[in-house]
């Protein structure tokens, strides 16, 4: 359902030395829009003084903040609005670096199309133009509406799971506090040592809460992880089926225990990768840190785009031994972010491919 | 294109894999077939068309009434009735990128 929206975007790439050359440009697509939308429109939920459970339906409203020195067409940043049933607008701001990960792809292919040096810098502005409406002969014969989603969600106070849980990684205020049991950390890394050579993943699941006595904070407890079966499993390389898909709703259909879908998690087996390199080189490549790659984040952008949607990965490095570096929605971008671990064992954790250890 | 070659009296509701979002389609064709109708509703949703490289995404539509995906050849008004629910599930890879 396409937001309403009165411009087109553009996002135009320039050389960043002197004399700047412009070297591409692209419309923002429709698919583009949709983190931000559904970070505005969970917004409006939590900001909704009457503490609404319902999430706001209609498609959100798009509008350009034109660029405070350059003004229009020059955008440096855009306002998502959202009417909430029977209430008032609410809106949420987003700066252009909405669009820095899409820039970032797009400078990739121009450097493999030639249009730029690999290593170039460069820079890109994004503008706003005035869209001519649909002719009506491209209206497709289609009638759709949005159907009202009740966000299911448990009230408990936001202490009762944080005073028994151990911050890992940099928990930040601006994100959903995220819950990980330890039990479900160490089923991953058994998939982990079951895999082998091959990337290996799952899906979270769990519950999303509401502290009652805070309404504007919510937060999501995950409960248990449902391995990716017949997901296609390679070396550098996770490939989620629609049978992959299927069983996931088949297993929670089956528990009955209310969860939801939190996000997902898979493996990066670095020492998998690098085993064949040099001793020397292992530590310092950069295959041996946390990342999150260009394809993951696609896939996060396509099935989990709720704003309290996780991604775990599951890292075992030369440089790091094995870590759990968490991604998440921030502002409409995948981020890095933390999380408290729950029922956290004080002991070594060891890497499962050497005795290389990590508490 | 799924556009009305007929009267449809056909309206379903389709969503995303996360579940979270669900549209109410009508005016459905009943001749078409389920790919063309999963191509019009992956435009409806605004879901992405093509991975990082470029390259389609393929989405398989799931009927929830028969637990079960649907062939792309299959006709809508054969294999739907109103009131059933899709879930658009796609394949769809993750990794290193090297």
């Amino acid at each position: 359902m396409k937001p309403e929206c009165g411009y087109q975007f553009v996002i135009e790439l320039s050389t960043d030395d002197p004399p700047t050359e412009t070297v591409g440009s692209h419309q923002v697509t429709p698919d583009l829009w949709r983190p931000a939308l559904e970070s505005g429109r969970f917004a409006a939920l939590r900001r909704d003084r009457r503490r609404s459970a319902v999430l706001p339906n209609g498609p959100g409203q798009i509008d350009p903040r034109w660029h405070a020195l350059r003004g229009e067409p020059f955008v440096d940043g855009f306002r998502v609005t959202f009417t909430l049933d029977d209430g008032p607008e609410i809106s949420t701001d987003f700066t252009a670096d909405y669009f820095h990960d899409t820039a970032q792809q797009l400078g990739r292919r121009l450097v493999e199309s030639g249009r730029l040096k690999a290593g170039e810098p460069f820079r890109y502005q994004v503008s706003a133009f005035a869209a001519a409406d649909e002719p009506a002969e491209q209206r497709r014969g289609l009638s759709v509406t949005a159907v009202p989603q009740r966000l299911n969600f448990q009230k408990t106070p936001l202490g009762t799971l944080q005073n028994d849980a151990v911050e890992y990684g940099p928990v930040s205020d601006e994100d959903l506090p995220a819950f990980i049991p330890q039990a479900v950390l160490e089923e991953t890394v058994a998939c982990l040592e079951q895999a082998g050579a091959a990337e290996t993943g799952g899906i979270l699941i769990g519950h999303l809460h509401r502290d009652p006595q805070r309404p504007e904070m919510f937060f999501v407890e995950v409960t248990a992880q449902i391995p990716a079966r017949h997901a296609v499993q390679e070396l550098t390389r996770l490939t989620f089926t629609p049978e992959t898909w299927a069983g996931v709703d088949a297993a929670l259909q089956l528990r009955g225990l209310g969860e939801r879908k939190l996000g997902w998690w898979h493996t990066h087996p670095s020492r998998q990768w690098c085993a064949q390199c040099p001793v020397e080189n292992r530590r310092r490549c950069q295959l041996s840190g946390e990342f999150f790659s260009t394809h993951d984040a696609a896939l996060h952008q396509t099935c989990f785009p709720m704003p309290y949607s996780l991604a775990l990965v599951i890292s075992d490095s030369y440089a790091h031994g094995l870590t759990y570096p968490l991604y998440g929605w921030r502002g409409g971008r995948i981020v890095s972010r933390g999380f408290y671990q729950m029922n956290a064992m004080a002991v070594a954790h060891e890497s499962p491919s050497t005795g290389s250890t990590k508490i | 294109m799924v556009m009305a070659t007929e009267t449809s009296d056909l309206t379903l509701e389709a969503s995303d894999v996360s579940g979270e979002r669900v549209m109410r389609i009508s005016g459905i064709s009943r001749g078409a077939t389920a790919g063309e109708l999963v191509q019009e509703l992956v435009s409806e949703i605004d879901l992405p068309r093509a991975d990082v490289e470029g390259r389609p995404l393929t989405y398989h539509a799931r009927l929830d009434r028969e637990g079960r995906h649907l062939h792309a050849s299959e006709i809508v008004g054969d294999a739907l009735e109103p009131g059933d629910r899709l879930t658009l599930q796609p394949q769809i890879t993750a990794g290193a990128g090297f």
